[in-house]
């Protein structure tokens, strides 16, 4: 059991309103839900994007440490079982993937030599392992240890692994196999342009240590649960206090360069005033700040602030189904346009985010490789213009201010979760905004199991203040294409539109980066004429990393599923110490 | 004595199965079918979202998971948590050994501080002293601790170390680098648990001065007073022992404070406690971990009241005397 249940790990921080507070905050002021999930959650603590970085270049200094903060304790090691955040930076600094991405998600080769060759019908991936990876006992990194580690994904022997992704496996992966010790081919059973960058980032395993355990030991091995005592990663394992921190020593035989750092220290601190308190007394060199507490880090002498978008869209989700009863309203797109225009996200970024948001203006993130940054149409905030709208839908003002159509009142319900302050606050302040132009959205606040149940099954919702969260890649069909709006799937709006899902598809077939952004480009000019989900807003992520560190340069899709951090070798602290 | 033990062991069989009933229940209420949001990641197929779920054994009724999991309680297995199906026991006992350093230093601080304080205000009831013990023993039971640990931080880690002087680390039971001795571990118990005892000794000197006044009326201490014992024997030998029985009972009861009181104090100075394991696993619905450290609370709740009432009759001969007609 593993990862897949930290799950609830990262939701989690949502009881106590404090703390859970912190928790919203770490992540950037965002939070929500489809990110809500289990894997979700932790992403965006950390995940950002683009930019930011701490201070960089200088001659690096050899030794020292550096201390970061994590919100809770490393679950796992074993990087195909770890969906939380914590748990993804420690496999990520031991086990090396076969591609690795940098902070804008562009993938470069981890221990594989270079992307890999990939058939033009997308069937077969070819990738050639460099020889010059070993393993901290000294063997050799081979097209074995990249086999077995993939077959705990989808070798039917191994089903009692808890990897949470096997669904994907089965569904697009025959088979991985070794040509030779440094290559591996990945034969697909069918083309999906994602699969590589989605998958191709788990932290190679080591089949001559974990290959023989029977496959239910995978789970709960001591190489899982209390530390691997092999890596081929920048740092070892050395020492864990539970609870408490997870110390790392620098790995001498690291294929891309041993790290300036003798040691790496992960530490624990759920509370996120104490995190900026760490920060400020130099206890810890690097960790989120709560954007709350970010203006008490402007100016300072210690500590440089890093911000970058994440990879969160915050959105207002309509209801389409036709059988439901909020379709009456929102099956007329000019409605679903009408209640964009009418809200003031610049002010809700500002009160309710503390200015470390953007305002979004497409339903992809402004870090992908394939976001349109002039989607259109664009919307502003517009009051008259939204009145406007909804007169000419036949949405009249009536008697009471409330406007109607038909007798029926423009009267909904506004769904969210309840927990997590920034949303709870978020619907009161969309409900009084609608309401200066006569619509009634009444707020309804429900827990995170609820929102699960009525997103993936019951569908019984008029309109969701939620977040979509995104990987690396741009595919959007588990969102939009009409196909997801099956029970389980997560079109809950039931949006349907034959050109989008037509575009779609294509763009999932094909590799070539130019094409695909076209397409993507088209897409996100559709969905921001038919408006299903409304983008509102891009939360951003705020680090705060003490001066004395350099080289320090996380972004967006950093440890994003276990990615190593690329860079991390290269960060020094200046004082050595 | 020993049949009265047996009882009450005996009594605690319905208690430990109401509160695992009611833990099950309420976590269930909460979280669905566990794991709440594993369905929203857009990444999980509904497929896998199944396969993850009958691999935790949640697809099985309610009741089933129930008596499974109190069968292997019965036979001392504690499960196996959900995030990471590591044991329960394994996870309370890494956590057991700071919880009992961190409360029990706090304990033992309040009361070697609440006993002298008490009796002194009590001895010198109606002065400025007595009014200045008052007010401490107010604050501290009126501050919030969370905002106290903070100030702390503030002042002995953040300022001081801005100012040069030595400082106080402010979270962990030991440095993360070297540290690990004695001297590192004394240094990170400094703050945390003067925020803990602060309010013991708030709480409990309260108890004592008013219970030394209640005994200082009492006829006995007039007599031994009249035949002309020194005065330091009849306040610290004759009064004492009788006034600080009350103090016994709260002792006692605060022995599952031992877990629950540091809560707020393990997560703010980011002690790996059993408070700060309860809290983080019910926020993350692990209830596996959850209803094992509740158990084992419930099991502390239990063994103190017995322990109470044991030291009751080691105290008092008159309630010895009952609980061997009883």
């Amino acid at each position: 059991m593993n990862s897949s249940n930290s799950a609830g790990g990262s939701l989690s921080r949502s009881l106590e309103h404090w703390s859970r507070r912190d928790f919203i905050k770490r992540a950037g002021g965002a939070t929500a839900v489809l990110a809500f999930t289990s894997a979700g959650l932790e992403w965006l603590e950390a995940c950002g994007g683009q930019t930011s970085t701490s201070s960089t270049g200088g001659t690096p200094v050899e030794g020292g440490h550096v201390i970061e903060t994590v919100n809770n304790d490393v679950f796992s090691f074993n990087p195909m079982l770890v969906i939380d955040f914590t748990s993804q930076i420690a496999a990520g600094l031991c086990f090396e993937p076969l591609l690795t991405s940098i902070g804008n998600g562009d993938q470069i080769p981890g221990i594989a030599q270079d992307l890999p060759q990939t058939s033009s019908d997308l069937l077969t991936h070819t990738f050639r392992l460099r020889k010059d990876v070993k393993w901290s006992d000294g063997k050799p990194v081979t097209a074995d240890d990249v086999v077995f580690t993939y077959r705990l994904g989808y070798d039917p022997a191994y089903k009692a692994v808890n990897f949470p992704y096997r669904g994907d496996f089965e569904r697009y992966l025959a088979n991985v196999k070794a040509v030779d010790p440094y290559t591996v081919v990945f034969q697909m059973k069918r083309p999906f342009a994602p699969f590589i960058t989605l998958h191709g980032q788990y932290g190679i395993l080591p089949n001559h240590i974990l290959g023989n355990l029977p496959p239910d030991q995978i789970n709960t091995a001591d190489f899982t649960q209390n530390g691997p005592n092999v890596v081929s990663g920048v740092f070892k394992f050395s020492k864990w206090d539970k609870g408490q921190q997870i110390v790392f020593g620098r790995n001498e035989t690291y294929f891309r360069g041993k790290s300036h750092l003798d040691s790496y220290v992960m530490k624990v601190l759920p509370d996120s005033v104490a995190q900026a308190n760490q920060l400020r007394s130099g206890e810890v060199d690097a960790s989120a700040i709560d954007p709350s507490l970010v203006d008490s880090f402007k100016g300072s002498s210690s500590v440089d602030l890093v911000d970058f978008p994440q990879a969160f869209v915050i959105v207002n989700a309509y209801q389409m189904d036709p059988s439901k009863s909020g379709s009456k309203f929102f099956a007329d797109k000019a409605v679903r346009q009408a209640l964009l225009y009418a809200i003031d996200r610049q002010a809700m970024i500002n009160s309710l985010y503390f200015g470390q948001a953007s305002i979004a203006t497409s339903i992809e993130p402004p870090v992908s490789f394939a976001y349109n940054p002039n989607a259109k149409p664009a919307y502003t905030f517009d009051v008259a213009k939204a009145q406007a709208l909804l007169d000419g839908a036949g949405w009249k003002m009536g008697a009471s201010g409330i406007r109607e159509k038909n007798g029926v009142q423009l009267k909904f319900e506004l769904m969210s979760i309840t927990g997590i302050h920034v949303y709870e606050s978020a619907v009161v302040v969309i409900q009084e905004q609608l309401k200066k132009i006569g619509v009634v959205a009444t707020p309804r606040l429900v827990s995170i199991a609820t929102i699960g149940n009525v997103v993936t099954n019951t569908r019984d919702f008029d309109m969701m203040y939620i977040g979509f969260l995104w990987q690396q890649d741009p595919d959007a069909s588990q969102y939009y294409a009409s196909t997801s709006s099956v029970s389980g799937g997560k079109n809950f709006m039931h949006y349907s539109n034959p050109q989008v899902d037509q575009l779609l598809a294509q763009a999932g077939a094909i590799s070539d980066r130019t094409q695909r952004k076209q397409l993507y480009f088209q897409i996100q000019d559709m969905l921001q004429d038919d408006l299903p989900t409304p983008p509102l807003m891009v939360p951003k992520a705020v680090w705060g990393v003490n001066k004395r560190v350099k080289n320090f340069n996380l972004g967006t899709f950093d440890s994003n599923q276990n990615e190593a951090r690329p860079w991390m070798k290269d960060v020094y602290v200046t004082d050595g110490k | 004595m020993l049949l009265y033990v047996l009882r009450r062991v005996l009594a605690t069989i319905p208690v430990i199965l109401g509160v695992t009933i009611v833990t099950f229940l309420l976590m269930h209420l909460t979280a669905g079918s566990y794991v709440p949001g594993l369905d929203l990641n857009p990444y999980l197929r509904p497929e896998d979202v199944a396969r993850l779920r009958a691999n935790l054994g949640l697809d099985r009724p309610l009741y089933t998971q129930y008596l499974e999991w109190i069968w292997g309680i019965s036979h001392g297995d504690f499960g196996r948590s959900m995030q990471n199906a590591s044991p329960v026991i394994g996870l309370i006992l890494d956590r057991l050994p700071n919880t009992l350093e961190l409360s029990g230093t706090a304990m033992l601080v309040g009361i070697a501080l609440s006993i002298p304080l008490g009796v002194t205000a009590a001895l010198r009831r109606g002065t400025r002293l007595d009014d200045a013990i008052t007010f401490v023993s107010v604050a501290g039971f009126a501050v919030p601790q969370f905002w106290m640990a903070l100030i702390l931080i503030l002042i002995f880690t953040v300022s001081f170390k801005a100012w040069g002087l030595p400082w106080l680390p402010s979270s962990g039971t030991v440095s993360a680098l070297g540290g690990g001795d004695l001297v590192d571990r004394l240094i990170h118990l400094v703050m945390p648990a003067s925020v803990l005892s602060f309010v013991y000794v708030s709480i409990w000197s309260r108890f004592v001065r008013s219970s030394m006044l209640e005994v200082l009326a009492q006829d006995y201490v007039r007599t031994a007073r009249a035949k002309g014992m020194k005065e330091s024997r009849v306040v610290y030998i004759h009064a004492l022992r009788n006034a600080v029985v009350p103090l016994v009972t709260l002792v006692g009861l605060e022995l599952p404070g031992l877990i629950s009181s540091g809560l707020v104090v393990e997560v703010v100075f980011g002690w790996p406690g059993i408070g700060r394991l309860l809290y983080e696993r019910a926020l993350e619905f692990d209830y596996t971990a959850v209803m094992g450290v509740t158990t084992f609370a419930t099991l502390l709740v239990i063994t103190g009241n017995l322990l109470a009432d044991v030291m009751y009759g080691v105290l008092d001969p008159r309630i010895r005397k009952s609980m061997k007609s009883r």
